[in-house]
């Protein structure tokens, strides 16, 4: 009897500590296998950011569904789409799809600075369009929209959006766009697009050996503020907005003094983006005959919406009866060095 | 009287329905986006219309035009001159009519006319396609229009009447025109337009069949204001209207660009509106004065 009692209290020791040590062990097991990233260059920023201990947004999306990706992008490019079960979305505006206004790949060389000029120089160089909405590429990696003066255009409307990113693309879709809002399904699509053309840790010049840093943390599962701070400090978490009145007619140099070439840059792949005849954006186009380049010139010294010096620094407003309008740019979206330009490269055509 | 029925004639031409070839593929550019980017190299008008006849051009996709025609009374003639403000008083002929874009190169439009000739009550559709589009390689935009219209005035009981409509198909007409268009320069485009209208019923000294060879275009003063002509040589010659001469169409106008929409003002010789009146139907000789005001409004929708 006494050698069968301690024979149970063995067992009775030995089965719980090797229960204990096999959680332990897979607890771990799983631990190490999760966290050993494979990260590399086109390794998404918010992947890294998210993992390094960095809080996840709203819109946060973690594995990204490629058919909701296609979905999402036919409904930034179109402004429809048809889904799986073979429904079809209607268009979210009439006047506008997203990619009137907002490119979709990458438009600035450095991404921590919002510069006019530099962002000119980047789009001649890739041949991408010069437009007033800032980039959807990277969206997703923003903390703030409608920033700095946007308030002023759209009063309490922009409070609300300005926080969370499916607010800014209602505020989009319904006033800068004068369409619908999304429903739900249509908003996760587009989210889900928004996070494959997200920032990349190439995008923000991360090299190889850094990127095998921060894998490393990652393993360590501790927040790494001084990491994410850096990562952060590569691109900015809003594009500031300032807007700016139109140039006094003493500061305009009616294109005497600008850039040509950068001026018909600017007018093909900004004016003509929307302007283009046949492209049906807008009634009022602007083809490259003299007639016209004389027509912008001879309105140089306006103060309406046929000066260019206006017009670009004002837009139009959607009026009753005709609701597609023009948006203006920002002293951050064209400088008034750039409208220069402009003034030069339509003055040399209207000679 | 002479009468011929030809209901299917314009039906023949919807063939072009079917044809697969479009013309934006000559001058697509595909760039790093897809295909949304087609850049259209030319506009050779700015609206579908020269003063009577249409023009090389459609309607975008997706754009719906509505559109009032006016044709007011004589200026110079004995009707005209300062009693009824040179023709302001009199309504020549009416056309309200909506149009539609279907594709880029395809459209489409529905319409009724007071109608100025001896038939009036004219409802007219008309379809109409691009086939080719002027670029640096072509040197013409090439463009037809097949349309179809029926009265539905009472049947006059003179018998000598056009509109002595014994069967229902004499109430019926075609109008079929090719367009021939080309932008020389920024300021001048040209349009040659060989037309035939086809009218079922028709008086006795008239003839069914009535070819047209037009000639027009728009010369830009600047990027708002434009003037417009066209002539079109009518065949046969000797034709007459229970009596009537019949005369060469011919008109001449302006038309304003107000902020992309175009507002039209012409005079012309013609009290009709529409291919079945202006090409058989004109009566007028403009050397007794007996050319009109019209106007054009035209607002356009994107559905």
């Amino acid at each position: 009897m006494k050698r069968r009692a301690n024979a149970i209290i063995r067992t009775n020791t030995t089965i719980p500590f090797l229960l204990i040590a096999l959680i332990i062990l897979s607890f771990g097991y799983e631990r190490s296998d999760m966290e050993k990233p494979e990260w590399g260059p086109s390794t998404p920023v918010n992947e890294v950011l998210w993992a390094i201990g960095e809080e996840k947004p709203l819109h946060a999306v973690e594995d990204v569904d490629p058919k909701k990706v296609e979905r999402g992008k036919e409904l930034v490019k179109k402004g429809t789409t048809e889904w799986p079960d073979g429904s079809k979305s209607g268009r979210i505006s009439k006047f506008y799809t997203c990619n009137d206004c907002h490119n979709l790949v990458k438009e600035d060389p450095d991404l921590s600075i919002s510069d006019p000029e530099a962002r000119l120089d980047f789009a001649m160089n890739n041949d991408i369009p010069f437009l007033q909405g800032t980039t959807l590429y990277g969206v997703v990696n923003r903390e703030t929209w409608y920033n700095g003066d946007y308030v002023e255009k759209y009063g309490e409307l922009a409070v609300d959006a300005r926080d969370t990113l499916e607010n800014a693309i209602q505020l989009c879709a319904t006033e800068c766009a004068q369409g619908r809002p999304l429903n739900d399904r249509e908003m996760e699509a587009m989210i889900h697009y928004f996070h494959e053309i997200s920032i990349t840790l190439r995008d923000i010049g991360i090299g190889i050996e850094r990127i095998q840093e921060l894998e490393k943390m990652a393993t360590e599962d501790q927040r790494m503020s001084d990491a994410i701070k850096d990562l952060k400090e590569r691109y900015l978490s809003g594009s500031p907005a300032t807007f700016l009145e139109p140039l006094d007619l003493e500061a305009r140099e009616m294109g005497e003094k600008g850039d040509a070439d950068k001026g018909r840059f600017i007018y093909e792949n900004s004016c003509q983006h929307c302007h283009l005849p046949g492209k049906g954006i807008t009634r009022y186009t602007l083809d490259k005959s003299v007639l016209t380049f004389r027509e912008l010139e001879g309105h140089f010294e306006d103060w309406k919406n046929r000066s260019i010096y206006q017009i670009i620094r004002y837009g139009t407003s959607p009026r009753l009866g005709y609701r597609p309008y023009m948006p203006h740019y920002t002293k951050e979206r064209m400088s008034d060095r750039q409208i220069e330009h402009l003034a030069a490269y339509i003055r040399q055509k209207a000679q | 009287m002479r009468m011929r029925i030809s209901i299917a004639i314009p039906f023949l031409t919807l063939f072009l329905l079917a044809d697969p070839l479009s013309s934006s593929w000559l001058f697509s550019q595909s760039g790093e986006e897809g295909e949304e980017d087609e850049v259209l190299p030319f506009t050779t008008f700015k609206t579908t219309r020269l003063n009577n006849s249409h023009s090389a051009e459609t309607l975008l996709k997706g754009d719906m035009d509505f559109r009032v025609v006016h044709r007011f009374g004589d200026i110079a003639s004995g009707s005209g001159g300062f009693q009824t403000l040179y023709g302001i008083d009199e309504a020549r002929d009416i056309r309200i009519a909506v149009e539609y874009g279907m594709t880029e190169d395809f459209m489409l439009g529905f319409g009724r006319m007071k109608g100025a000739g001896p038939v009036r009550g004219i409802y007219e559709g008309f379809l109409k396609y691009r086939l080719l589009r002027q670029s640096d390689a072509f040197p013409f935009t090439v463009t037809l229009l097949t349309s179809a219209g029926g009265s539905v005035m009472d049947k006059s009981e003179d018998p000598t009447s056009p509109a002595h409509f014994e069967k229902w198909q004499h109430r019926f007409m075609y109008f079929h025109q090719a367009m021939l268009a080309t932008r020389i320069s920024d300021r001048l485009s040209l349009q040659l337009m060989p037309s035939y209208s086809h009218r079922n019923l028709v008086a006795h000294d008239d003839k069914n069949s009535v070819y047209g060879m037009g000639i027009g275009g728009t010369l830009n003063l600047n990027k708002q204001w434009g003037i417009v002509g066209e002539y079109h040589f009518i065949y046969p010659r000797d034709r007459k209207i229970l009596g009537a001469t019949t005369y060469d169409p011919m008109s001449i106008g302006v038309e304003i660009e107000t902020g992309g929409h175009v507002f039209h003002v012409n005079i012309s010789n013609s009290g009709g509106i529409g291919g079945n009146q202006y090409l058989p139907y004109t009566i007028s000789n403009p050397l007794d004065g007996e050319f009109r005001f019209g106007f054009t409004i035209s607002r356009l929708f994107q559905l």
